[in-house]
């Protein structure tokens, strides 16, 4: 089910009526009830086997849908199974002082990657172990394996080792009870697309009694209005030109290349953020905190801080599990660099099996360690210039810098293929000349004769006559989404909050403009881009 | 819990009456199908006798100041777009057609020979929506007979979506006149007063591809012109039909099932047939972007044939 359906807004009530209806006792039972029915509609609702994907062609003679579902469905038991069973032994071990607390724990992580492995990155090595052997003039048929890849399966994986790890370093106790661990993993607000939770933080929260809480609720109401004004009003906007230039990159001339990379810079973020408000939001309603995913990361005035608010529980997983246990900063100079660098590579494996978000991420590595190395460089410059007697300026430029260094390793991640993403930055500037020739005619139709693509009916994907207000729409929500980010960075303090504290007509005209651009500006249909990961 | 579901409400019907404003509010929508609304005012407006052109696309560059100024009638171009269905564009102007009135139809070839085209036309969600801005209160009595409320609360939705993005633009862009404009926001800059288009097609070559695979024609798709007919002769008005143009080399490869077409009609057909296919059989010279557009050089010699043909129709009346 996603969330800008019809069916979730109709599956969130009920669910949460029943929810505060029942005894305590009960409750979890029905939240993983509902988290099973919501992704479950998920396949009923979005599987399509006429779809093809590079490593996946439907034959209706040969494929049934039912074992694709099956196939799911028992790999999903299986992750939450062994999670169980290898933490409780993992607390055995350790009790008994065996030593092989670290074996089981080394199998648990293992089997729980291997899934990983096979669903989600087999056809992709398979593929470039036989595009080396081609390479190598070897005989080497790529064998790709027919299968669906289950929905939100980077996230679960990830859960499941933070609770295994977490047992073994003894910061908590082994889950007794298969149903609330079985929920820890399948949550409905946080399965498909994250925040990645820690289970200390959410497995205690099932647990807690949750009183009805009004003031909870409203909040957690718009937060998710929020989510659902950066999804359906501007992301989904966004993406029909990004989705329109991406896939014929070499029709457009540099000025619509740079417009679609813009376009979807904001269209990842507010798509991925929107969806992250929806699901903490959500979650709320039934008096569960999620983490916060996103702060502000377009406002950060370098590249490392903008990894700091961007997909926060991301790479606090990675920072948690694999970069400190690599040694952190408290290594020599070259192995922390070394740490950083793996650190954004396997970010970029773990958003996908595709050479595209290797270079992505691996870009953005290089940015970070780029930031340390030019350091020295920077201050001095910043002295020369004297924009160090201008620190808001200098501010300013550095958030400016820094998006702008960040869209540019973007064109890679949304890029569908690796020679695309090439295309693209090698050809940014391309037309200029002529483009600006035309603009010095001052003739209307000069310009629109230069600018507006023949013979097609639309103009970066959306019908000519709808192209104008709808980038006039998008531009608008850009600019108030801006302003809030800018306000809320600038006042410290949440802009909800801010409302509060308004009278109670300000806030009345405030929530209905937010209302009224989402039921008459929001466009429908589209799927989270996350839920691919 | 009350106070909660007592603001849901109150947003919920916030947002009704919201978009009972918008909807009755004017304003226009940026879709070329919206023009429908333009063409159904220039419906109500000309006076009689009246020349009513029903089509797609390849009926819009017709010079219809020609046909006015030889045979006396006030034209009106409702043509706009093949995908629109024909059956569906007949059933929205027989409440608007008046005694002495002469319909005149023509019908793509893919409409009738290409099935897959066919599905598409009659499952389109683009062309029910602009059908219902054009009779709203018909259509809504007919989904609500049928219980199709949600359809009409999605449509309606839908429609004053278009309308919001048209007022932001107009705001935006400081165009106050067209704040209280309707139907398709470019109509005037587009389409003369008889409803064609005001700019010949572009020359593409080679002519766009459209895909089309066609096959033996099917009466039962096309009896719904005989229903037409009928109602119009009760109504003292007269059904007019006229094969479209095709380049040769086209109507040479598709000859067998064209001339089923032609066959089926002449059969079936209870109305007026101008002419035959072989007729509108122009070399690619005549064409614009598709085979189914006529270029400035081919609209003129369609015209003036067309023209004739009617003349003729009409003196055996």
């Amino acid at each position: 089910m996603q969330f800008n359906s019809l069916e979730f807004l109709i599956f969130l009530p009920v669910i949460a009526i029943l929810y505060f209806a029942l005894p305590h006792k009960y409750r979890w039972g029905l939240l993983l009830a509902a988290s099973c029915f919501f992704f479950g509609f998920f396949y009923y609702s979005s599987f399509d086997p006429l779809k093809e994907t590079p490593f996946f062609k439907y034959d209706p003679a040969k494929n049934k849908p039912v074992i694709y579902y099956i196939i799911l469905t028992l790999s999903i038991i299986s992750v939450i199974l062994v999670n169980y069973f290898v933490a409780i032994i993992i607390d055995r071990a350790k009790t008994a002082g065996s030593g092989r607390a670290k074996l089981y724990l080394v199998i648990g992580i293992i089997y729980t990657l291997l899934l990983l492995f096979v669903f989600k990155y087999f056809n992709f090595f398979s593929q470039t172990v036989s595009d080396i052997a081609l390479f190598l003039d070897l005989r080497y048929p790529p064998r790709i394996l027919k299968i669906l890849v289950p929905v939100g399966i980077s996230y679960y994986t990830f859960q499941s080792i933070s609770y295994l790890v977490d047992v073994y370093r003894g910061t908590m106790k082994p889950e007794r009870h298969l149903g609330i661990l079985s929920l820890y993993i399948l949550f409905f607000p946080k399965i498909v697309a994250g925040p990645i939770e820690r289970p200390q933080k959410l497995i205690k929260q099932f647990y807690e009694e949750h009183q009805f809480d009004y003031k909870q609720v409203m909040d957690g109401l718009k937060l998710m209005a929020w989510g659902f004004f950066q999804k359906i009003v501007i992301a989904d906007r966004a993406a029909i030109v990004a989705n329109d230039v991406f896939s014929n990159p070499k029709g457009f001339l540099g000025i619509y290349l740079i417009i679609a990379s813009l376009c979807f810079i904001f269209q990842v973020f507010c798509d991925f953020a929107g969806y992250s408000n929806i699901a903490i939001g959500t979650a709320q309603i039934f008096g569960i905190k999620l983490t916060q995913n996103f702060k502000r990361p377009y406002l950060s005035p370098s590249i490392p801080e903008l990894w700091r608010r961007w997909h926060i529980t991301l790479i606090a997983w990675f920072r948690d599990y694999v970069y400190i246990p690599l040694g952190g900063n408290r290594v020599a100079q070259l192995r922390w660099q070394f740490n950083i660098f793996t650190i954004f590579f396997l970010s970029g494996i773990w958003h996908g099996a595709n050479w595209t978000f290797i270079i992505w991420a691996s870009l953005n590595g290089f940015y970070s360690l780029a930031s340390i190395w030019t350091k020295n460089i920077r201050r001095k410059l910043v002295t020369l210039t004297g924009l160090s007697k201008v620190p808001r300026l200098h501010n300013v430029l550095k958030i400016v810098n820094t998006f702008l260094l960040f869209t540019f390793a973007g064109i890679f991640f949304r890029a569908d293929k690796t020679s695309d993403g090439f295309y693209i930055i090698t050809n940014l500037f391309s037309g200029f000349g002529g483009l600006i020739q035309t603009l010095m005619t001052m003739n209307v139709d000069t310009i629109k004769a230069y600018i507006v693509i023949q013979n097609k009916t639309t103009f970066l994907g959306f019908a000519k006559p709808a192209f104008l207000p709808e980038m006039i729409t998008l531009a608008l929500a850009i600019m108030v989404h801006g302003t809030i980010e800018i306000i809320q960075e600038v006042k410290k303090q949440s802009m909800r909050e801010m409302i509060s504290q308004k009278p109670w007509y300000v806030q009345i005209a405030l929530y209905y403009c937010l209302l009224f651009s989402i039921v008459f500006l929001g466009m429908s249909g589209q799927q989270f881009l996350y839920f691919v990961f | 819990m009350r106070k909660l579901f007592g603001y849901i409400a109150l947003c919920i019907l916030s947002m009704i009456l919201t978009m009972a404003v918008l909807w009755l509010m004017p304003g226009t929508i940026p879709h070329d199908l919206a023009a429908l609304v333009n063409k159904k005012e220039m419906l109500k407006q000309k006076k009689s006798p009246r020349m009513i052109f029903i089509g797609g696309s390849s009926q819009l560059t017709l010079k219809t100041d020609l046909l006015e100024k030889e045979l006396g009638y006030s034209m009106i171009d409702m043509s706009l777009w093949g995908g629109l269905g024909t059956s569906e564009h007949l059933e929205e102007i027989k409440e608007h057609v008046r005694p002495g009135d002469v319909v005149v139809v023509t019908m793509e070839y893919a409409t009738v020979l290409d099935p897959k085209y066919y599905t598409y036309i009659h499952t389109n969600e683009e062309a029910k929506r602009y059908f219902f801005l054009m009779s709203p209160a018909r259509h809504a009595c007919q989904y609500i007979n049928n219980g199709e409320y949600y359809y009409v609360f999605k449509t309606m939705l839908d429609l004053c979506q278009g309308k919001v993005k048209s007022f932001i633009r107009n705001l935006v862009l400081l165009n106050p006149t067209e704040l209280f404009a309707t139907g398709f926001p470019n109509y005037k800059n587009e389409f003369n007063t008889n409803g064609n288009r005001l700019h010949p097609y572009s020359i593409h070559r080679p002519l766009m591809n459209l895909n089309n695979t066609f096959t033996y024609p099917d009466w039962k798709k096309l009896g719904f012109l005989n229903d037409f007919n009928e109602f119009a002769t009760k109504k003292n008005v007269r059904l007019l039909f006229y094969f479209s143009h095709f380049p040769t080399s086209e109507y040479l490869l598709q000859e067998k099932y064209i001339n089923a077409y032609y066959n089926i009609m002449k059969q079936s057909f209870k109305g007026t047939l101008l002419n035959k296919p072989r007729d509108f059989m122009y070399p690619e010279e005549y064409f614009g972007d598709t085979a189914y557009h006529l270029n400035d050089k081919g609209e003129t010699v369609r015209s003036a044939m067309l023209l004739k043909m009617i003349k003729e129709a009409l003196s055996r009346q």
